[in-house]
């Protein structure tokens, strides 16, 4: 057995494994980047209704389904990737055709994320400097990641997820003294039609689970964990959307919250503990930083799977940085300003953009169904 | 030419993983398929069991034919594997003309009580002189009955090459005519005495360390292992230096592929001469271009026992009494030995220390730049005011401050080293009190600036490993490059970057995080915080047979006994 062996005492399985944890570290940094920076739970509608909290908690239903569809995609298909059972599915052709649109659609999605965070930084803190240093900065790490293969995104998820959920719990629990309940009551005042739009946005937020699924499920080391890797991953999600949306809303009501762009970082700027530990966000930002990393790596590395599956001939550090490429010119392109940036989270935007992708599973496996096609593994 | 290949060499570094795997499939095997045996860590030399990197007692076959390899060594090496000539005086003449007619070679000719030419062959300075004559000469030249002489420990000679490789080791070849030849062990040479470790100081523990010489230095850690299943193997590496490498572990305990892989990876280096383990380590490490350390490396016994138990392995090499023990992993770098000496409250209290003192080696002068030139909020008001005050004046720019005073200090500390014993001690308080108050004085640094260099200097003293303290202390160069120009989120970059370096490396397969990444909880118990040994079931299983995994009985928490009814 060869070395690298060493800890998976199963022959036949490749090093590029992750653990149910990681999955599940990989699906909440997944979640946490955008979470903490751009609100989705309050910032999908304007004015966000007051019970958004309860908007966050019934909002898991779609997420998780695709998510368990993907799961199972991979269990039916297992020793594949997404893009090899695409092919299986769908024959060479039809599935080139699938294979291509899917890696253009990675590619646009991880423009809009790098795009995102990098006007994110541009806006609050680093007012002079030219957003595509971000970008690129963030190119460079997604690409080291995504150069490592699955294990070490799982291991960067791993090390970043639970900063990012422990910087998140501080940051509410810190907001507990600010918090006025008023704003908050009385319950369903606005009715359930009004949190069923609230709702949108956390939905498609969780919802990202079904890409995430589809890409890293398929390199799980037991299977047969990946309900439990991803409804933890998604519980825990729904926990800070859920609480993020209440703490936000006890502080500053929903008038001030339309009118924030960011009201995560400016709830993180009111943290004072003992009159000394002030300024905080930097800290949550140093911490979320790591969760982009591996949010856009796992972008990077499905893009790069995705060329490489229909280019077999093509050496995988070339493509990767061609892709790379790629997406930083296009995030230079894409959404230009910020209030773009901030339309894109309103709920028939959100639904625009990224819903097809997330729809991706459904459409796998209803065509695997119907063709009656099963892996070989 | 040579950035370019300096370029190319950091794109292997990036891709040259890819590169290999391609042989799996363009993307590594896709998951589930069984992938061909990763490359093992690139030597260079030829692979093979010809290599030069031979494993005893595989004498006969050398660089006999090798096309490639350094020009003029192949006609050379052939001559070495001739065999001896069965005439004394002819297998002299051999001997001397390999030497070069060296006057350290020295062949004492006689003739035994049987009439029979002889000659004893040695190396003055390697052997004992009285022993040659008591127990080989005398017997032979006056004892008919004799054939051969006292002995505890022969080896025959059949060849040129296993005659230099005797005389050089301290062995007498007896030449006898109408006999094998054969080497007798009469080594005496200088050496130092074991004596207590300068670079590893025991508070609370056993003070030994080991030495230049290899078989005392085996001969310390059997004393601690008194076990059939301490396992040596010989691995001789330098072309010129013919250096004896041991490879030691416990049979049954490490498994058979950690010790094929070290094996493998020593055998395969083609060097004129190996100087020290480290030389080792850098040739036979997982990511050469990685600045941290691939191996743990320590001049205690105790510490080499203790890890032996766990399933390492240990190398050593003759000559240096530093050995190096693989894998190596973070955790292990920032442990020491004095950790089982003390109470593990205190032991894990102080593993603490230590990882907090690496992050304020490597993070303390790069979060002074960066919130100094970028983030005045994050400091409270008061202290704001206090360190506006005291940079009033100094005309540099905190990241040119930072950078002055780092170089300051690691002038002064290679000064140091470089320094008789006597000057270094004056050096050291010259340099603190003298250079860095004169600084001040002058305005060209903040106090401030002297006292963040002063705790993360000596934060990186508190990490046990040199190495990694030296790593440390390199990376804050570019982390505060990095600070002074983008602040936190450039210092969070580089973080991320040296996170992620760490994250890909492997020491011998074995990922340099764990056990925290990926997370063993098995692992924790020992990791940052030392559980108490009676918690301690588990070796590392990354490195054990799976049998082996539990290394004592549970349920041996002390427990006064039960009172008898």
């Amino acid at each position: 057995m060869p070395l690298t062996h060493l800890g998976t005492d199963r022959p036949g399985r490749v090093p590029y494994e992750i653990s149910w944890w990681q999955l599940c570290m990989i699906v909440v940094s997944a979640h946490a980047s955008v979470v903490v920076s751009y609100a989705p739970m309050v910032s999908s509608r304007i004015p966000p209704v007051r019970d958004a909290w309860l908007a966050s908690l019934v909002a898991w239903v779609p997420g998780l389904v695709l998510a368990l569809i993907a799961w199972w995609l991979a269990k039916r298909f297992e020793g594949q990737n997404v893009f090899e059972f695409a092919f299986s599915i769908f024959g060479r052709s039809l599935g080139a055709v699938i294979n291509a649109g899917l890696v253009v659609y990675l590619l646009y999605w991880a423009a809009v994320v790098t795009r995102e965070f990098s006007l994110f930084m541009a806006s609050i803190v680093y007012l002079r400097t030219p957003e595509v240093v971000f970008s690129v900065v963030f190119l460079i790490l997604a690409f080291v990641g995504a150069s490592q293969q699955i294990e070490f995104i799982g291991r960067t998820a791993e090390l970043a997820g639970p900063l990012t959920i422990g910087g998140f719990a501080l940051l509410l629990l810190a907001n507990v003294p600010n918090m006025d309940f008023g704003m908050v009551r009385p319950m369903l005042a606005e009715g359930w039609r009004a949190v069923a739009e609230q709702a949108v946005g956390p939905a498609v937020v969780i919802g990202d689970t079904a890409w995430v699924a589809l890409l890293a499920a398929p390199y799980l080391n037991n299977l047969a964990h990946g309900p439990k890797a991803l409804g933890l991953g998604i519980g825990i999600t729904v926990f800070f959307l859920s609480a993020g949306a209440l703490v936000l809303m006890a502080v500053f009501g929903p008038e001030l919250l339309a009118i924030l762009a960011f009201p995560a970082l400016s709830a993180t700027r009111l943290v004072s503990i003992g009159e000394s530990l002030e300024r905080l966000e930097w800290l949550m930002l140093m911490l979320w930083i790591g969760a982009i990393g591996v949010k856009i790596s796992l972008l990077l590395f499905g893009a790069r799977l995705g060329v490489t599956s229909l280019f077999p001939g093509a050496r995988p550090g070339a493509v990767l940085l061609a892709v790379a490429v790629v997406v930083l010119v296009w995030s230079s392109v894409v959404l230009p300003t910020m209030p773009a940036v901030l339309d894109l989270f309103l709920a028939e935007n959100l639904v625009r953009f990224i819903v097809p992708l997330q729809l991706v599973p459904l459409v796998f496996a209803a065509a695997a169904l119907a063709r009656g096609v099963k892996g070989s593994g | 030419m040579r950035g370019r290949s300096v370029i190319r060499g950091l794109l292997r570094a990036v891709f040259g993983g890819r590169r290999r795997r391609r042989k799996q499939g363009r993307d590594g095997p896709g998951p589930g398929r069984r992938p061909a045996a990763l490359p093992r860590a690139r030597a260079g030399g030829p692979e093979g069991p010809s290599g030069p990197g031979q494993h005893e007692p595989d004498r006969t076959e050398g660089l006999t034919g090798r096309a490639e390899g350094l020009t003029g060594r192949t006609e050379d090496a052939t001559n070495r594997a001739e065999r001896l000539s069965g005439s004394a005086e002819r297998a002299v003449k051999q001997i001397q003309e390999a030497f070069g007619h060296s006057v350290e070679l020295v062949a004492r000719t006689f003739r035994t009580a049987r009439g029979r030419a002889a000659a004893a062959v040695y190396i003055n300075g390697l052997v004992s002189t009285p022993s040659i004559a008591h127990y080989i000469i005398a017997p032979l030249s006056t004892d008919r009955d004799a054939d051969e002489p006292v002995a505890a420990e022969k080896e025959p000679v059949r060849t040129l090459r296993e005659a230099i490789q005797a005389l050089t080791s301290g062995k007498c070849v007896l030449l006898l005519e109408g006999s094998p030849a054969a080497a007798f062990d009469v080594r005496s040479w200088a050496m130092r005495s074991v004596d207590q470790s300068e670079v590893e100081p025991s508070e609370t523990g056993p003070v030994e360390s080991f030495v230049e010489d290899l078989s005392t230095n085996i001969v310390l850690i059997r004393r601690r292992l008194r076990t059939e299943n301490l396992q040596t193997e010989r691995i001789i590496i330098g072309r010129e230096s013919r250096t004896d490498v041991r490879i030691v572990y416990l049979r049954g305990i490490v498994r058979d592929a950690l010790v094929e892989e070290v094996r493998s990876r020593l055998k395969k280096i083609d060097v004129d001469t190996p100087f020290d383990v480290h030389f080792l380590e850098e040739m036979t490490t997982d990511t050469p271009w990685s600045p941290f350390p691939g191996a743990m490396t320590t001049v205690r016994p105790d510490r080499v026992a203790a890890m032996l138990t766990e399933g390492h392995v240990a190398v050593l090499i003759d000559g240096t009494p530093m050995v190096m023990i693989v894998p190596g992993t973070l955790a292990a770098l920032l442990q020491a030995a004095d950790d089982y000496y003390s109470n593990y409250y205190v032991a894990s209290f102080t593993r603490v220390i230590r990882w907090i003192a690496g992050l304020i080696g490597l993070m303390a002068s790069p979060l002074y730049v960066a919130v100094i030139s970028y983030h005045h909020e994050l400091i409270p008001s008061r202290l704001l005011f206090t360190i506006a005050a005291a940079r009033e004046g100094v005309p540099f720019p905190p990241i040119i401050e930072a950078l002055l005073m780092e170089l300051a200090f690691e002038l002064l500390r290679e000064a140091g080293l470089r320094v008789p014993r006597q000057i270094g001690q004056a050096l050291s308080i010259v340099g603190v009190l003298a250079i860095g108050d004169a600084a001040v004085r002058a305005g060209l640094v903040s106090p401030l600036m002297i006292v963040i260099v002063g705790i993360s200097a000596i934060s990186t003293f508190a990490i046990p490993s040199a190495a990694l303290a030296d790593t440390v202390r390199l990376l804050r160069f570019p982390i505060i490059l990095l600070a002074g120009v983008l602040g936190l989120f450039a210092v969070t970059f580089g973080l991320l970057l040296i996170m992620g370096l760490l994250i890909a490396s492997r020491s011998y397969g074995v990922p340099y995080l764990t056990p925290f990444l990926p997370v063993s909880s098995r692992g924790l118990r020992d990791a940052m915080l030392r559980m108490p040994m009676w918690l301690q079931w588990y070796r590392p299983w990354q490195m054990v047979n799976p049998g082996r995994r539990r290394q004592q009985a549970p349920g041996q928490m002390p427990r006064p006994e039960p009172e008898e009814e």
